[in-house]
């Protein structure tokens, strides 16, 4: 289960997006560095659908909507500051 | 002007990146999950993605290094006990990976399939 972090967020892309960002032109992310950030991404979309879909849940819906997402929102940002 | 259109194409690869897991993990959960939804947490890592681009930045050129590395994030995790865990077990996985590629004598798995022949 844990190797699906490798996935979801591409190393290569992530690179390119983390350097876009980068103020110093010289500035890059090693492979590991992409890799580790990469699951940490991972793990905050998964976090946030979780707790978005236990909100939907406890409002008897099937489906996860934005207001459900809006819910979360505040304390997640807290957990991952 | 390319400037720009670089810019569309990472941000539509993130969305698809976070959609991915989002609907991946509403399934596990027997739920759907609306557009409004996804994108909601795509903008949410989107803008996340910067602000750690601009932490590792920062953390690298204080150790007086160009290349951001698996220190740096660790770094950046530091108020988080689950994640610094996972990533410290992550980063010595990747080490290891590293190593045994490096060197061409046998581990001791490479041994353990031996044995079953």
């Amino acid at each position: 289960m844990e190797e699906a972090s490798a996935d979801a967020f591409h190393t290569e892309a992530l690179k390119q997006t983390l350097k876009h960002h980068f103020k110093d032109p010289k500035t890059r992310a090693s492979d590991d560095a992409a890799r580790m950030t990469a699951h940490v991404l991972e793990i905050m979309t998964r976090e946030a659908t979780l707790r978005a879909g236990k909100v939907a849940e406890a409002s008897n819906d099937i489906c996860i909507r934005q207001e459900h997402v809006e819910k979360i929102l505040p304390l997640l940002m807290l957990d991952f500051s | 002007m390319e400037n720009i259109d670089h810019e569309k194409k990472l941000k539509i690869t993130c969305y698809k990146a976070v959609k991915n897991v989002c609907q991946e993990t509403a399934k596990n959960m027997g739920l759907g999950m609306e557009k409004a939804a996804t994108d909601l947490i795509s903008e949410l890592i989107w803008k996340k993605a910067k602000r750690i681009a601009e932490d590792l930045e920062l953390f690298a050129k204080h150790a007086k290094r160009s290349t951001i590395n698996a220190d740096d994030i660790k770094l950046l995790v530091r108020h988080n006990e689950k994640l610094k865990e996972d990533l410290s077990k992550l980063a010595e996985e990747m080490k290891k990976a590293r190593k045994s590629k490096k060197s061409n004598v046998a581990t001791d798995n490479d041994f353990a399939e031996v044995d079953s022949l």
